[in-house]
């Protein structure tokens, strides 16, 4: 991997944030509506408060400007402020974070490990009915609407079984005994969101590791491997597994907005703590600063996760060479 | 010489069994679309329902003769309801892909076509558009435009053509220096021309089996829009009934009949472009079976 | 394979222990839950706007004056009261032996300093406080306040009495911002940690003079849905559950451990008009003649807008204040009722020259049709059903409406920006206790800020000025009356519905659920007061 090919990623990822930006910044400032008219109709309202409101966002200067002062914040790590809080965005934002890596993780993990076995199989098992069966139930949770399947879930597994507590992260109000107590009543609550997360991705993993097998097992060293008398299965497992395994970390980078949109529904119908929780319940006080605070985050991990999966690719496939 | 002879056949054997299962799923999933079609355009011909008439059972009435899905949380029909809804679906589906599409093969084409600087600056947006977390944006824009039928249609095809741009720049690439593009180019043709007389016949099914595919994917933005609260609430459709359904608080309830169906429907009818699509995919583009 | 097999052996056992594994051990606090659909804006009295923040600082603060069981006013921080003679000065005796959950004792000084902080900061409660001149420190435990003119709802004051060692090293700047995330009050309860759009959790105050909370911790919990609220009361992960679906009252009702509470909503949903006069104004012009906007109500079927709308979780509404103010609700005469009679509507039509044209639709003189442009808000689920159903009853007597599906902000800049381009809609209001908030809105003054159907009456701003100094209760109310039944003769509203809500709670663990008031009045849900959730407590 040379210094060039790195730069120019490093510049290509660099353009696209500043697009997202100016995106992120003039499409929440055509929004209808503004802090001040959104508390117009609330019992404490007066035109005192409003005007102060008015001048805490700074939306008497002109357009350029504003964006000017925005990205200069931006460099200094303010986000702007809150519509509906009026507190610092990112302050909002921070508690939330671990919330949802917690439950993105747990999914990637399940919906990895299940995408790699289901996927495995249909390789292997190439035109049988269990291939076929596989690649059923991938496209089945592919068309499923996330936010159904966790309705189902519930309704199942909360309301008619009763095994799953169905809100939250944690007990609330409870003092745990010690750290394995603590970590038992997560694991409880993340159980439900995390599988429905984890079946909605795990579709496409599965067919990615089936084809890439496939394509892997045409190869010349697979051939050399064979001949050398190494047994299918060693030759499956130590041979080609490891190198179809390759397009899952593009695919789990490319995928990360789609997690995000998951993880939005997931915790909205399970009221879990995160920032999918966050960016709907911002979307219907219409607190476009921190919609605008969320998105910018969620767009630069996807960059960064773009970027990283870019350069491990290259890392474990000795086959490229930058 | 016998092993490889045995080995040959087996292939072949194999190869046949793959052609009739791929033919068998684009089958089953012409077969769902077609009746989804008949439903949504033939169905309400013969299914008389008033989506506007509350009032026609009892709330949340449990399936019975009169109301074979029972009835919603406003006593109205859910087969009716469900039946009604069907266009929406397809509609939004279909729509938003075209206007996706056309997006997606201008910018991919011109990309991949012009290079240099254009090309930068195209696959930047495009960029920007892949790391924009999409479902907020479409839920934004939505609160923005106002959630009528046909803005939602705009809302999803303006945000779902990146995948599809990267996919046309790439093929574009890989055909322009072939030698009847250069022919073109020798004997004078206009880069418009060229575009679309040349590149876009070239393009074309491999846009197309993506498209296919993309319309699931307007299906279930439409469905979760709807759910999350951006739906046209004027109209039936089934994402609008799951979401009147959760708010109804249908699942607490146990009325399984009014969430379970519509659920089911999206499920089919995404399945039914998903078959569709992947089979596609697989006839086509063998070699860029991976996306 | 075997490496990739083991995680989700891993995985298995996991799951096994999750099913089998122990309840996470329960704290012997007596731990009170409640799920909520809404929360607070902010912590601070200074910064917050919404009404869901006032519920909140009934429990964490207390006001001079606050409200008795009965509705009427009782005193909190202020021991005793008296007007003077001529009616513009008040003098309050404070609590003796009053502490800030800080430690710290609360004193008129404290009282003097938050009054005087709301009205030069001109934030929070300080249009409650509008009229007070001067605040006086008469001595240690006493304060008086001045008014311009005699002062109607003094005793109605809710502002939260603020600690003055902690607020006064605040800048000006600072004011409109500052979060209070950790306050210092004098309430029954006092925070412990907020987490915005997830739970906020109180803890008791076991120092409360007025008798502390029977139990330990109290945390309200956001939920982002009502079915998921509803789960989670059936589960009995939550104790209480605020605000739910009339739909679900019934299942809740059929568990022997749940309750279920049906009580009035000092909230209204209301058919507005756009009654501007002005020459800017571009509502249609039709909508000037009151006939027209009495005839709508005559066609309006407000049993059916409950029925369906609201799962009749609301009452068919009349005038501007609902009947769970019982002081200010106005009663209008039978005579003078606009029962719903689509026939009456067709007569006054007709009267007013308003003849069925080809179509169906009534036409003017100039053969203008009476069709309007209806304004639907989408996030409001009740208001899209009711359109629906209104657009049926004004087309029954010729008058076509044209739903248009808006955001809330695509409104409010209609209604704004000086040429009010909008003809019909459907909003609601939320109103305080004391009347004076809620009638404001109809002032002529009020038109490009908070009025939202640009009525205006000079008779009826007269009388606004008149209420607002009768501190004599039965002048004031007379007053209140005529003034709302100044508003239903003019008709710039229809109120299609007061409000009601759907409390369940769970009677297993705990015991002692008192209503504020007690016939009608909610548990928890813009309760009046802290009553029932200091009488709260565990089950033996």
């Amino acid at each position: 991997m040379n210094s060039e090919y790195l730069l120019r990623k490093i510049f290509h990822s660099a353009i696209t944030l500043f697009i997202v930006l100016i995106i992120n910044y003039f499409l929440f400032r055509i929004m209808p509506g503004d802090p001040v008219s959104m508390i117009m109709r609330n019992p404490n309202a007066n035109p005192s408060m409003l005007a102060q409101v008015k001048s805490l966002y700074g939306f008497d200067k002109p357009q350029l400007v504003q964006f000017a002062v925005y990205l200069r914040e931006l460099v200094k790590g303010n986000f702007g402020m809150s519509f509906f809080y009026r507190q610092p965005v990112i302050d909002v934002i921070g508690s939330r974070l671990f919330a949802t890596l917690v439950l993105a993780f747990a999914a990637e993990i399940v919906a990895i490990f299940l995408g790699i076995l289901l996927g495995k199989i249909a390789a292997v098992r190439r035109g049988e009915p269990v291939d076929a069966a596989i690649l059923g139930f991938s496209l089945v949770t592919y068309a499923m609407p996330t936010f159904w399947l966790g309705i189902v879930f519930i309704a199942f597994f909360c309301v008619h079984l009763g095994l799953f507590p169905t809100v939250g992260m944690y007990t609330s109000g409870v003092t745990f005994a010690g750290f394995a107590d603590k970590a038992v009543d997560l694991a409880k609550h993340l159980f439900l969101p995390a599988v429905t997360l984890a079946v909605v991705i795990v579709g496409g993993y599965s067919m990615i590791m089936r084809s890439s097998l496939l394509d892997v097992l045409s190869e010349d060293y697979i051939t050399t491997a064979r001949a050398k008398g190494l047994s299918r299965r060693d030759v499956i497992n130590r041979h080609a597994v490891p190198n179809a395994r390759l397009p899952i970390i593009t695919i789990i980078a490319i995928n990360l907005g789609f997690m995000i949109a998951g993880a939005l529904q997931v915790e909205t119908v399970f009221s879990w703590p995160g920032i999918g929780r966050l960016m709907y319940e911002a979307l219907k006080a219409r607190d476009y600063p921190l919609l605008q605070g969320i998105f910018l985050i969620v767009s630069f991990c996807v960059i960064l996760a773009n970027f990283a999966a870019d350069i491990m690719y290259g890392y474990l496939d000795p086959r490229i060479r930058y | 010489m016998e092993n490889a002879k045995k080995l040959a056949l087996h292939r072949k054997r194999k190869q046949f069994v793959e052609a009739l299962f791929r033919s068998k799923m684009s089958l089953v999933g012409l077969a769902i679309l077609v009746f989804f079609v008949l439903l949504a355009f033939v169905g309400p011909l013969l299914y008389d329902y008033d989506h506007q008439e509350y009032g026609a059972g009892e709330m949340l009435e449990p399936p019975s003769k009169a109301f074979l899905l029972g009835t919603d949380d406003l006593g109205r029909d859910v087969l009716g309801e469900l039946i009604h809804g069907a266009k929406t679906s397809l509609i939004v589906g279909v729509l938003a892909t075209l206007i996706s599409m056309v997006i997606g093969t201008v910018v991919g084409i011109s990309s991949g076509y012009f290079g240099g600087r254009i090309d930068a600056f195209l696959m930047r947006v495009t960029d920007a558009f892949l790391v924009l977390p999409w479902l907020p944006l479409m839920l934004v824009l939505a609160a923005l435009l106002g959630s009528s039928l046909w803005n939602i249609v705009v809302v999803i095809g303006v945000t779902s053509w990146a995948g599809t741009a990267r996919l046309a720049r790439a093929q574009t690439l890989s055909v322009k220096e072939r030698q009847f593009v250069e022919r073109a180019r020798s004997i004078g043709a206009g880069h418009v021309y060229i575009m679309r007389k040349k590149i876009l016949p070239n393009v074309f099914p491999l846009i197309f089996s993506n498209t296919v595919l993309v319309s699931a994917v307007a299906i279930l933005s439409e469905t979760t829009l709807s759910f999350l609260g951006m739906g046209d609430v004027l109209r039936p459709s089934w994402g609008m009934m799951l979401h009147y359904a959760f708010e109804a608080g249908a699942v607490s309830v146990g009325a399984y009949w009014f969430f379970v169906p519509p659920g089911v429907c999206i499920i089919l009818l995404v399945l039914g472009f998903a078959f569709l699509g992947h089979s596609f995919d697989e006839i086509l583009n063998p070699a860029l079976r991976r996306r | 394979m075997r490496k990739t097999n083991n995680p989700f052996l891993v995985l298995c056992t996991l799951v096994a222990l999750l099913l089998g594994g122990a309840l996470p051990v329960l704290a012997e606090e007596a731990v009170y839950r409640i799920g909520y659909p809404n929360e607070t804006d902010s912590l601070s009295p200074l910064a917050a706007y919404s009404a869901y923040a006032g519920d909140l600082f009934k429990l964490i603060y207390d006001p001079l004056i606050g409200v008795a069981d009965d509705l009427s006013a009782v005193g909190k921080a202020a021991e005793s009261w008296k007007i003077s003679e001529d009616g513009l000065t008040w003098t309050f005796t404070i609590r003796k032996g009053l502490t800030w959950s800080d430690g710290k004792p609360l004193t008129a000084e404290d009282v003097k300093f938050s009054y005087e902080l709301y009205l030069s900061a001109g934030l929070g409660y300080s249009s409650q406080l509008a009229g007070i001149k001067e605040v006086r420190l008469v001595d240690a435990d006493t304060v008086e306040m001045l008014t311009e003119a005699p002062k109607a709802n003094m005793l109605q004051i809710s502002a939260p009495i603020l600690p003055k060692h902690v607020w006064e090293t605040l800048s000006k700047e600072e004011l409109a911002t500052f979060p209070n995330k950790a306050p210092v009050g004098s309430g029954p309860f006092i925070v412990e940690e907020w987490k915005e759009k997830d739970s906020l959790v109180l803890r008791a105050n076991k120092n409360y003079y007025g008798g502390a909370p029977k139990i330990d911790k109290l945390i309200f919990i956001l939920f982002a849905n009502k079915d998921a609220m509803v789960q989670a009361i059936k589960t009995g992960e939550i104790d209480a559950a605020l605000d739910i679906n009339p739909n679900q009252v019934e299942t809740l009702r059929n568990d022997p451990n749940i309750e279920v509470l049906h009580s009035d909503e000092r909230s209204f949903t209301e058919l507005g008009f756009n009654c501007w006069q002005s020459e800017k104004s571009k509502g249609n012009k039709l909508l000037l003649d009151k006939r027209i906007r009495q005839a709508m109500d005559y066609a309006l079927d407000k049993k059916k807008l409950v029925n369906f709308s609201k799962m009749g979780s609301a009452s068919p509404g009349t005038t501007l204040i609902p009947p769970s103010q019982p002081d200010w609700h106005y009663e209008v005469p039978e005579s003078a009722l606009r029962a719903f009679s689509p026939e009456k509507a067709k007569a006054l039509l007709d009267e007013a020259g308003y003849a069925v044209g080809k179509d169906g639709i009534r036409q003017d003189k100039d053969g203008t049709r009476l069709s309007f442009r209806f304004a639907i808000l989408s996030n409001y689920d009740h208001y899209v059903k009711s359109s629906q159903l209104m657009k049926k009853m004004f087309a029954d007597v010729g008058i076509e409406v044209n739903i248009e599906i808006m955001d809330e902000g695509v409104l409010i800049d209609l209604m704004g920006g000086g040429s009010a381009d909008f003809d019909l809609f459907i909003w609601g209001w939320t109103s305080n206790l004391d009347p004076s908030y809620i009638l404001s809105v109809m002032l002529t003054s009020e038109i490009g800020n908070m009025s939202d159907c640009f009525y205006s009456n000079p008779e009826y701003d007269a009388l606004y000025e008149k209420q607002a100094t009768a501190v004599d209760l039965a002048e004031r109310k007379r007053i209140v009356g005529q003034m709302q039944a100044i508003l239903y003769e003019d008709a710039p509203y229809v109120i299609m519905y007061y409000n009601k809500v759907y409390e369940a709670y769970r009677t297993d663990k705990y015991t002692n659920f008192v209503r504020v008031p007690a016939e009608n009045g909610p548990l928890f849900y813009f309760a009046q007061n802290a009553t029932s959730l200091v009488k709260l407590e565990p089950k033996k």
